[in-house]
């Protein structure tokens, strides 16, 4: 048995992963190739010409989220670059002039849209075409060769057979967003979402307070709340896996979760800075812990931007949060009303 | 019938196949769905051996009651409708199938592939940030571009470029410890 003398041409895209891994899409002689490779390995899924049924894209709006946030960020930075006098300029500087370039690419690269293909079995996600303007240059790539393998559709032919499916006892195997909706959904209280919640504000608070106060209590009461509110972000998140709560709070979970290791990682920053600033008490902890409850958001550029960031973004997380999380608990509180309404009737009617 | 991603809603044949993103009707967001005529066809339905209707006929090989219908292009084993799976333009049968799956003579039927050469290559460069553990990294990346020089890598076409600039770096890297601990026995 020979092995396949297959060639392939790569196509336009690339979806790299948040840390590791990236998706390719290459043309292959009678099948599209998707690959997914991470740390030397690949996996890899084929999409046959001839069983291709559709390519769907669609635009989001991710892209425009990423230039406001990004747009925000380098404003705030080239704001405490002109404004400030300290020894932080030139980083403040820098900062803002990288978030620019990143701002600007983004903006060249065009807004962001979800690709899915679909077949007679699965509707897979073309990660690689994230981009409307590469998706659209792909699908007029693929259009002619897709059309060579299984021939041309013409308009008044799809509006006849689209009004009249060919077989109406088949049934599409559902996509995965509706796989999802059609799960059975566990029942979920809400309470950890509560809790995470009630202590990013509280955070919050910490932050605000550090703005006028410094004290070591302080410091181990943010600490105790972050840890906290770090267990909390993984309960949530296991919890929410396949229940009933929205969409939009499990996406503020996540965004607690970012919170979080921006603040671990911010803290980190700012210990690691300060032991390189006075190596004379690096060794004792507790000297260590006094200083870094006497740093102030008034010290530097740099910690008020930090300050800034955090204070905003537990707000910004916190209060909504809680807010969607009462709107979703009182739906739930709905439906399962509506639910239980027609049986308690009947046990009504059967007890009189 | 071709739903919305987003909103799930069926798309009406005016949104379908106008090769430019057009406003869903129901949620509004622009979409660009291309249909082919894959959609319409009908799936084609199993098919089973026809039994044997003489004994001048030739047989299935593994049904041996069914009548064979083509030979497999690999061992050349007669196989009914049932046994024979078309697979890139030839006839094969299940176990030669299988046998091109697991030792990985069919290219088309690979899911997953481990590329050694990035593999030895990211292993002697994340090593040299932390310059200690070269002394034990830089033999385990010369070891795996000698062992693993012949295997296959990339499904995509690749050269041996990694594998030369491991094996480029893993020299430097041992050569440097060699004149390290030399220069140290001299001293």
């Amino acid at each position: 048995m020979t092995a396949e003398k297959s060639t392939y041409r790569r196509l336009s895209g690339k979806k790299r992963g948040f840390i590791i891994g990236h998706h390719t899409l290459w043309r292959g002689r009678d099948h599209l190739l998707q690959i997914y490779a991470r740390w030397g390995a690949e996996d890899y899924k084929r999409y046959y010409f001839n069983d291709i049924q559709a390519i769907i894209t669609r635009k989001t709006g991710v892209g425009r989220i990423q230039n406001i946030v990004i747009g925000v960020l380098a404003g705030l930075f080239g704001i405490f670059a002109v404004t400030s006098t300290s020894g932080w300029v030139p980083f403040n500087t820098i900062i803002a002039v990288i978030l620019l370039l990143i701002l600007m690419i983004n903006l060249f690269k065009g807004p962001t849209c979800e690709t899915h293909l679909l077949t007679a079995v699965q509707t897979e996600k073309l990660h690689s075409l994230h981009r409307l303007n590469t998706a659209q240059a792909v699908m007029n790539q693929l259009k002619p060769i897709i059309e060579r393998h299984q021939g041309r559709i013409q308009r008044e032919a799809l509006a006849q057979q689209n009004a009249q499916p060919s077989d109406p006892k088949k049934k599409r195997p559902p996509t995965r967003l509706v796989q999802r909706d059609l799960k059975a959904h566990k029942h979920e209280s809400g309470r950890v979402h509560l809790m995470l919640f009630a202590l990013l504000i509280f955070n919050g608070l910490i932050v605000a307070a550090g703005f006028v106060l410094t004290h070591v209590g302080l410091t181990f009461l943010g600490t105790a709340v972050m840890l906290m509110m770090g267990i909390c972000v993984v309960v949530a998140l296991v919890k929410q896996h396949e229940s009933n709560l929205k969409q939009p709070l499990r996406t503020m979970t996540w965004a607690a979760l970012g919170y979080i290791c921006f603040s671990f990682i911010s803290a980190y920053i700012i210990s690691v800075g300060l032991a390189f600033k006075h190596p004379e008490i690096f060794q004792n902890q507790w000297e260590m812990i006094k200083l870094f409850s006497n740093t102030t958001p008034w010290d530097s550029s740099f910690m008020m931007t930090i300050s800034i960031i955090a204070l905003s973004g537990a707000v910004a997380i916190g209060i909504p949060g809680l807010c969607l999380l009462r709107n979703s608990q009182q739906a739930n509180r709905q439906a399962s009303g509506l639910s239980t309404a027609p049986v308690s009737a009947t046990a009504t009617k059967r007890i009189s | 019938m071709i739903s919305c991603t987003r909103c799930k809603s069926p798309l009406s044949a005016q949104v379908l196949n106008t090769f430019a993103p057009t406003p869903c009707p129901a949620c509004e967001e622009p979409i660009r769905a291309d249909v082919y005529p894959a959609l319409f066809r009908k799936l084609p339905s199993g098919r089973s051996g026809a039994p044997l209707q003489g004994e001048e006929e030739a047989s299935c090989f593994y049904h041996p009651a069914k009548k064979a219908a083509v030979a497999c292009s690999a061992c050349g084993r007669f196989l009914c409708a049932l046994c024979d799976v078309e697979f890139n333009d030839r006839h094969l049968c299940p176990a030669c199938l299988e046998k091109g799956k697991a030792k990985r003579k069919i290219k088309n039927l690979e899911n997953r592939r481990v590329c050694y050469d990035t593999v030895a290559l990211s292993i002697a460069l994340i090593s040299m940030l932390f310059v200690w553990p070269t002394i034990l990294s830089a033999p385990i990346v010369l070891f795996m571009v000698i062992h693993y020089w012949g295997a296959p890598s990339s499904i995509i076409p690749r050269s041996k470029i990694r594998f030369v600039l491991a094996f480029g770096i893993a020299s430097l890297q041992i050569v440097g410890w060699i004149l390290l601990f030399g220069s140290l026995i001299i001293a």
